[in-house]
């Protein structure tokens, strides 16, 4: 390493100049790593509710649909589910949060949601193992709305705060103790080709 | 048709026939051969919103894929059936420093 630095006066203010950038850069991606951090937080908190609720819904619907089937058989189930009219439909907008694109998830069409019957064909039309399975896999598809989201944030995000703290580390273990020790190597020179010149005209002086 | 994107669930037809009965008329019946394919054409076709897999399909693919379908935006991907997946916790376990998917359960 010491090879490649040339003690110059122009050498050193260029070291100093990199050693503030780096400082700078170090402090902001610190604050960066932070703010992640606590937005992770934020969103972990929904994201574990969530799938656990989903898990235990999920489950149910299992239950119940296997029950649909028993009590009316696949046929009957697979026709209601033609006959639907409702389909739920979301929209997806990308936020941006400090450089992290993440899903915003929004639900256009709740589908069955809120309707007497799940399935729309009235309370005479199919059998009530049917609806049940019905109204539990609806339950199911809003919580599933619900957790796209914050999901992915949280995939992207802990993957941003790796990327971020692997930033962090390499400028505060690596690129400023390296470039610290450069300035002092150009520093200790100067300090002594300064010293060479101050004896030398001192020898000039007495001689003369 | 109303605005928006399709929810799209691709598994096997046990797992999607439920589905069908909230409404989701993107259903696609898959086996282990044809999943690949089927979850490589929704993500560049990019017309689902949604793309909801079975956990155990997810866990099988192929680990190049299995991120790419992470860290996709258009179509949002959601693994169900079990709690969460192992390499986000041991990721998140390696990043943070912190177990906090045990920490709750506590």
């Amino acid at each position: 390493m010491q090879q490649d630095v040339k003690p110059t006066r122009s050498e050193l203010i260029e070291l100093k100049k990199k050693i503030d950038l780096a400082k700078k850069g170090h402090k902001l991606l610190k604050m960066k790593r932070d703010g992640l951090i606590s937005e992770f937080f934020r969103v972990l908190k929904d994201a574990k509710n969530l799938r656990t609720e989903i898990v235990e819904v999920y489950n149910n619907a299992r239950h119940l649909e296997a029950i649909a089937e028993c009590v009316d058989g696949k046929i009957a189930v697979e026709s209601a589910a033609m006959a639907l009219k409702n389909i739920p439909r979301v929209s997806i907008r990308p936020i941006n949060i400090m450089g992290v694109s993440v899903p915003h998830v929004l639900s256009t069409g709740e589908g069955n949601v809120g309707t007497v019957s799940p399935l729309g064909t009235g309370v005479i039309g199919t059998s009530t193992s049917i609806e049940d399975a019905a109204r539990a896999y609806t339950n199911l598809l809003r919580l599933i709305i619900k957790a796209a989201q914050y999901e992915t944030a949280l995939r992207r995000l802990i993957d941003e705060i790796d990327k971020v703290k692997r930033r962090v580390n390499a400028l505060e273990f690596r690129v400023i103790p390296e470039l610290t020790e450069k300035e002092a190597i150009v520093r200790m020179h100067l300090e002594e080709l300064e010293r060479e010149n101050i004896f030398r005209l001192k020898m000039m002086k007495g001689e003369s | 048709m109303a605005d928006g994107d399709d929810i799209v669930v691709v598994g096997s037809s046990e797992f999607i026939t439920g589905f069908r009965l909230a409404g989701v008329r993107s259903t696609i019946p898959v086996d282990r051969n044809t999943i690949e394919e089927v979850l490589l054409s929704l993500l560049k076709e990019k017309r689902a919103g949604i793309l909801v897999l079975h956990d155990d399909d997810v866990r099988n693919l192929p680990a190049e894929l299995r991120a790419k379908l992470w860290q996709s935006v258009k179509p949002v991907v959601v693994a169900i059936g079990s709690e969460p997946e192992k390499d986000l916790r041991d990721k998140i376990k390696r990043t943070l420093g912190v177990d906090l998917y045990r920490e709750e359960k506590k």
